[in-house]
């Protein structure tokens, strides 16, 4: 039910964002903390600075990363992306259960994939909320690239876009219940 | 002339004034500004062309203003202090232009501040961290309109930033100090045959 991890992919698979939210119980400081875990292991999507904002807590990224090949099988089916509406030919929908989270997508037409974690049960109910949540997300990254001070193609660095996904991750977690955040 | 009758003017001639899409303007604006960033080493030297440039735009600005007016058969009084020229270029000129709507804080007789809440220049811009944005003036265009405009009607300005949203201000302020008028020619243009 809580959205654990956030990642946007780029078009050649490059990671372009990447934000874990933890609650408090398992870790000591905030409760919103990006852990660099992997500082000291190699980088498995080949970041030049481990800072805290680019990393994700190693599980998390092995997770991301396998469903990223999932999510490659899905679209390489072009037929079925013609014969749809533009609202639904972004929404991919479960693409892996990992242990006990679950993994949904999303690709735009430009081909970025933005990747939600989501911690507990599988129910319907709250993909109407992820889908909000994914749309939201893809108008800040619409917002973002068009600042003419962006890198793109590169890392996500800018406070205003971090500022405004955690808040809308916020909003996700508090209507879907989540007592902490 | 009055505030309030600057003011309907200065809509009245936005309304006759052929638009643009804002976000192609914002961002035609950016890549510009880049550019001279990746031309320029310093942000100071980038301030600088970013005021030639608006200069430029200045100089032929003003020519349109006057005539628009005219042909609207709006009149616009020669201004007796500098207050009225303030009131003149911030509600009519900004509003005939920008569609915006400045404010004006006299400081003494020959300042004043400009206050702007929407900047159409900068819409999605967000400067990046590092310290050498501090000193950049993205609007700095504004700055070189003004001065390029008030030195047609014989008046020489000196305009700088005080203060900028993108630099986390609440609004833009741009300060106006008249330096000098100009004597050459003061007052052809509004005098009736």
């Amino acid at each position: 039910m809580a959205l654990q991890c956030l990642a946007i992919i780029g078009k050649t698979n490059e990671p372009l964002y990447l934000l874990e939210i933890l609650p408090p119980s398992e870790s000591s400081s905030s409760e919103e903390n990006e852990k660099p875990e992997n500082d000291n292991v190699e980088d498995m999507f080949g970041f030049q600075e481990a800072t805290a904002k680019d990393s994700l807590s190693l599980r998390s990224e092995f997770m991301m990363h396998a469903s990223l090949d999932r999510l490659d099988e899905i679209i390489g089916d072009q037929p079925r992306w013609k014969s749809r509406t533009s609202a639904d030919t972004k929404w991919i929908g479960l693409l892996s259960p990992v242990e006990e989270s679950f993994i949904y997508g999303y690709v735009t037409s430009t081909n970025i994939k933005i990747l939600a974690m989501v911690a507990g049960s599988a129910e319907q109910g709250r993909e109407v909320h992820l889908k909000t949540l994914f749309a939201k997300v893809h108008n800040l990254f619409v917002a973002y690239t068009l600042n003419p001070f962006s890198q793109l193609q590169q890392k996500i660095d800018s406070v205003r876009f971090d500022r405004r996904v955690r808040e809308a991750v916020t909003v996700y977690n508090q209507t879907n219940g989540i007592s902490w955040v | 002339m009055s505030k309030s009758a600057a003011a309907a003017n200065g809509h009245a001639l936005w309304q006759k004034m052929p638009k643009a899409n804002a976000e192609l303007f914002a961002l035609t604006y950016g890549t510009l500004v880049t550019e001279l960033v990746r031309d320029y080493e310093t942000t100071a030297e980038v301030n600088e062309q970013l005021e030639k440039m608006g200069y430029s735009i200045g100089v032929r600005c003003v020519d349109e203003f006057l005539a628009k007016a005219d042909q609207a058969s709006m009149v616009i009084p020669p201004c007796r202090a500098l207050q009225e020229t303030a009131e003149v270029l911030a509600k009519t000129g900004f509003r005939m232009f920008l569609g915006i709507s400045a404010e004006v804080q006299m400081i003494n007789d020959s300042s004043f501040n400009l206050r702007i809440y929407e900047n159409p220049l900068s819409l999605f811009v967000e400067l990046p961290q590092e310290p050498k944005w501090k000193e950049m003036k993205y609007s700095n265009l504004y700055c070189g309109i003004i001065r390029g405009a008030l030195e047609q009607v014989n008046l020489r300005v000196e305009c700088k930033f005080l203060r900028d949203v993108l630099q986390g201000d609440e609004v833009n302020e741009i300060r106006v100090e008249l330096k000098e008028v100009l004597a050459d020619g003061a007052g052809e243009e509004y005098q009736e045959e």
